[in-house]
């Protein structure tokens, strides 16, 4: 009995080896590299938007269509952090822009698109701040591997996430 | 073999394909992630440096003088060098450090772009003041092959020079190469020791050169951010230089110009020349402009009734009086219109026959890029006229359309000018800073981003060479600004409504914003225009008039200022659903557009290297006898060199005695100017209230040797364009 019991151990732990666990460290690899793709379209559409001002609707789609090429799908947050002009002018201030008393309200992802669909063009000013964040949505092969093993306690755990921000360094125009 | 085995040898193959996968990919990772922290940096350190350029603009009293920006220029390449060096976690005092991987800065200004880099230059021989020191120069001996700098010695006279040695009189002094002791020198540059600095290199105007021989015309053309140009140069033999603003209409016959009596004056004939008109206007005298308008002609009136500087002091003492800021803003306005139009007459009078394929002097090279080889230069064959403004109708006046040849012709130059200027900085870079680069390829800058670099003024920061994991970092940032004193961006001067203006509970627009069109009550609304700049820099302390420029009190538009995603009209277009209520909102929106504008416009520095803007014409340029006759003539520009005489002395070294007729009303003298032999430039302001024909000027030289001698005399005209 003892045999036959090391041989389906043996069996199993086989299967481990030659097949789960390739699988998951294919898988994971699969995940760094659409990681890597990820970060990078974020990064460059982040920079591009800051450095001339605007979102565009090609460069919104761009970042899609990119991220989406990696077989998962995502979840992507914007933000605009728009600087108030106005919070500066207090006839008391020796200064016009007082350091450390800029104040911004922001603008969120649905506004944003919105006026992407309407216009094609989001326009941003110098002093702004802008960020993304991409996180995937479904669960990535590795994960689900990993799932069967032991549970991933949550929703909010992403394998592939990416996020950049920076303050917009140019008036956009039409 | 059995299932142990087959499992073993799997695990050894696998594994360590496995680890190895992991460990690039994660180097991978690593490199984006680094070179996308160094590009965070290098914008960084660029917008530093922007901001740096901007605020030191608005606090400075800029001069005319075309290099007056080199030291703000200077400020701000040393902020972006601290910057990096503190964002690449070393601390400031190691800026050399950084400098090394930077090939190159570019600063696109006004009328001309300055380029930052690293360059071989000779070790200049200074005093203790750190002036350049000359041969003839006071402390300067000959010993040998070269020659010994002994501080306040004695002076070395040209006699004293040997033949071979004479040329050398009035060069600059500068280390031996090959010699380390410090107390000899040449004045041969070829032997003379070179180091690496990193240098703001000479200021390059946006300009181009064209020779046309049947048409007689050697003119350079100096091109500017905006429709600013400068001419200068022979047309028919007469030497011209003028500069000014150029109207898109080749017939700006429908711009007309009304007097103080209301009688519409023809330029051709009358006496007026840019400067002349300004004054007059500024004295106060009624004068009307009418520009060409979709719908009515629009009129601008200037009628202060009081002189310009009379309005200025007033508003010191009133600041909340916005019938004189509007008075002024009109007057400026008024300016602009008029000179734009005697200018632009002038050109397309005489530069029509300018085709693009006489422009000469633009060297063509071919250079390695990232992307591979690249030209530097656009195909200049064309036979298109460059002055030729037939198609170049744009609804805004002063305003170029993009597809125009003038537009294009302008881009492709000034593009040209700094890709040739650029890539000669970087070949300079390869050859000198080589323990660094490998080979440093020029990154190629797209279309979009020229646009953007021709359209304001700019900074472009290249780096390369710093090691980024897998791979060098070769990347640029450009960074272009609108918040500053020497250019206008028409998209960026804001309005509000003459009575609102400096109210805190009122907004101010970008002249499209709807919200400004809804709150236009009728064609009587009048409106003051200011710029972004104003409004970013506001409350600046200025010294002169003991007063806050620009405290500008209005609130910024929530839809078209903070926000900018806003419901445009289009107030040059009528539409067909518009009722004659809205067609006169309109109308009044333009008026105070083309008021904003030009206001701004006429209002800015003008960094160009001519200072009255028109008039400069040389009389001659050979001085036979030593009394000249002039009438019309405001100031003499006398260029001379070789100067044998280098005792220090009281005595003038030639003087100049102005005669009204035969009584002499006065003497200008010119006194020992520099103790070095170089070229050298005075000018003698002649006293404008003395305008009789009989005035004439004597010039006597006393301490030069005439025959010796060469002078360039330079006569202002004061009269009206004058065609010798
Ligand atoms: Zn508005």
């Amino acid at each position: 009995m003892s045999d036959t019991l090391i041989t389906i151990i043996a069996i199993l732990l086989a299967a481990v080896l030659m097949f789960i666990f390739p699988l998951l460290s294919v898988s994971e690899r699969s995940d760094d590299i659409s990681q890597l793709s990820v970060e990078t379209a974020t990064t460059k559409f982040v920079d591009n938007a800051r450095s001339v001002g605007k979102i565009t609707m090609q460069n919104y789609t761009d970042l899609v269509s990119t991220i989406n090429a990696t077989g998962n799908s995502y979840d992507i947050e914007m933000e605009i952090q728009v600087l108030d002009e106005n919070i500066g002018k207090k006839s008391a201030w020796t200064e016009g822009t007082v350091i450390g008393e800029n104040t911004y309200y922001s603008i969120y992802t649905s506004q944003i698109v919105d006026v992407l669909e309407d216009k094609g063009v989001y326009v941003m000013k110098e002093g702004d701040r802008f960020s993304t964040s991409v996180k995937n949505t479904n669960k990535t092969l590795s994960q689900a591997i990993r799932g069967v093993f032991y549970s991933i306690s949550g929703s909010d755990v992403y394998t592939i996430a990416a996020q950049h921000a920076g303050i917009v360094t140019a008036n956009g125009s039409y | 073999m059995r299932l142990q085995g087959l499992g073993v040898l799997f695990a050894l193959i696998v594994l360590p394909i496995i680890l190895v996968l992991t460990y690039y990919i994660q180097l991978q990772v690593d490199t984006i992630n680094l070179q996308n922290q160094y590009d965070s940096k290098l914008l960084k350190s660029t917008y530093d440096a922007m901001s740096a350029f901007e605020i030191n603009t608005a606090n400075e009293q800029l001069s005319s003088v075309s290099d007056s920006l080199r030291t703000i220029i200077e400020a701000s390449t040393n902020v972006f060098f601290s910057t990096m060096a503190t964002n690449f976690g070393i601390s400031n005092a190691s800026k050399s450090y950084v400098e090394p991987y930077v090939p190159a800065i570019l600063y696109t200004l006004y009328d001309g772009y300055y380029i930052n880099s690293p360059t071989k230059v000779p070790i200049v021989l200074t005093d203790s003041e750190g002036n350049a020191v000359s041969v003839g120069d006071k402390g300067v001996t000959k010993e040998g092959d070269h020659y010994k700098y002994v501080s306040n010695d004695k002076y070395l006279s040209y006699d004293d020079l040997e033949e071979q040695n004479k040329l050398d009189y009035g060069q600059l002094l500068y280390y031996l190469g090959n010699d380390t002791s410090d107390s000899k020198y040449t004045a041969d540059i070829t032997k003379a020791k070179f180091e690496t600095k990193n240098v703001l290199k000479t200021y390059m105007p946006y300009s181009a050169r064209y020779i046309n021989e049947t048409n007689k015309i050697d003119v350079t053309i100096i091109y500017t951010l905006d429709n600013y140009i400068t001419v200068e140069g022979t047309i028919n033999e007469i030497y011209y230089t003028k500069s000014g603003y150029l109207l898109p209409y080749q017939d700006t016959s429908n711009i007309e110009l009304f007097d103080s009596n209301n009688n519409k004056l023809d330029l051709d004939s009358s006496n007026y020349n840019q400067n002349d008109v300004q004054e007059y206007i500024e004295q106060g005298n009624q004068f009307t402009v009418t520009l060409p308008d979709s719908n009515n002609k629009i009129t601008i009136i200037s009628d202060a009734g009081e002189e310009k500087k009379a309005l200025e002091e007033q508003l010191i003492e009133n600041p909340t009086d916005n019938d004189i800021q509007y008075k002024l803003d009109k007057m400026s306005a008024v300016v602009y219109y008029t000179k734009a139009k005697i200018f632009s007459d002038w050109v397309y009078e005489n530069l029509t026959d300018i085709r693009e394929s006489d422009l000469v002097e633009i060297s063509g090279i071919k250079y390695q890029s990232i992307n591979g080889e690249e030209d530097t230069t656009h195909n200049f064959n064309s036979d298109m006229h460059i002055f030729n403004t037939s198609e170049n109708s744009e609804n805004r006046i002063g305003e170029f359309a993009k597809d125009s040849s003038f537009y294009n012709h302008k881009l492709n130059v000034i593009k040209n000018s700094i890709q040739y200027n650029l890539n000669l900085a970087m070949s300079t870079y390869n050859a000198n800073v080589s323990s660094i680069a490998s080979d440093y390829a020029m990154p190629v800058i797209s279309d979009e981003e020229w646009d953007k670099i021709l359209t304001n003024v700019s900074i472009v920061s290249f780096m390369q060479g710093y090691s980024c994991g897998l791979k060098t970092y070769n990347n640029y940032k450009i960074v272009s600004s609108i918040n500053n004193e020497i250019s206008v961006d028409k998209d960026y001067i804001y309005y509000v409504k003459k009575g609102d203006f400096n109210n805190q509970s009122t907004e101010y627009h970008k002249i499209d914003c709807e919200k400004l069109l809804n709150n236009c009550t009728g064609i009587n609304d009048e409106y003051i225009a200011f710029t972004s700049k104003e409004v970013k820099y506001d409350k600046i302390y200025d010294d002169t008039n003991s007063k806050y420029n620009y405290d500008h009190q209005n609130i910024a538009c929530y839809d078209c200022i903070n926000d900018g995603n806003y419901t445009s009209s289009d107030i040059f277009v009528d539409n067909d659903g518009d009722n004659i209520d809205t067609k006169k909102k309109k109308q009044s929106l333009r008026t105070a557009y083309y008021i904003g504008v030009a206001k701004c416009r006429n209002n800015l520095y003008k960094m160009n290297a001519v200072e009255n803007s028109q008039g400069y014409e040389i009389v001659t340029d050979e001085l036979n006898e030593k009394s000249i006759k002039f009438s019309t003539v405001k100031a003499l520009e006398i260029t001379y060199q070789g100067l044998i005489d280098n005792e220090e002395s009281s005595t003038a070294l030639f003087s100049c005695d102005i005669y009204d007729g035969s009584t002499k009303l006065n003497t200008e003298s010119v006194l020992f100017v520099n103790n070095s032999a170089n070229i050298n430039t005075v000018i003698i302001n002649l006293d404008s209230d003395v305008t009789g024909e009989d005035v004439f000027s004597k010039l006597v030289f006393q301490r030069i040797k005439s025959e010796d001698v060469h002078v360039d005399i330079t006569g202002k005209i004061q009269d009206r364009i004058i065609r010798c």
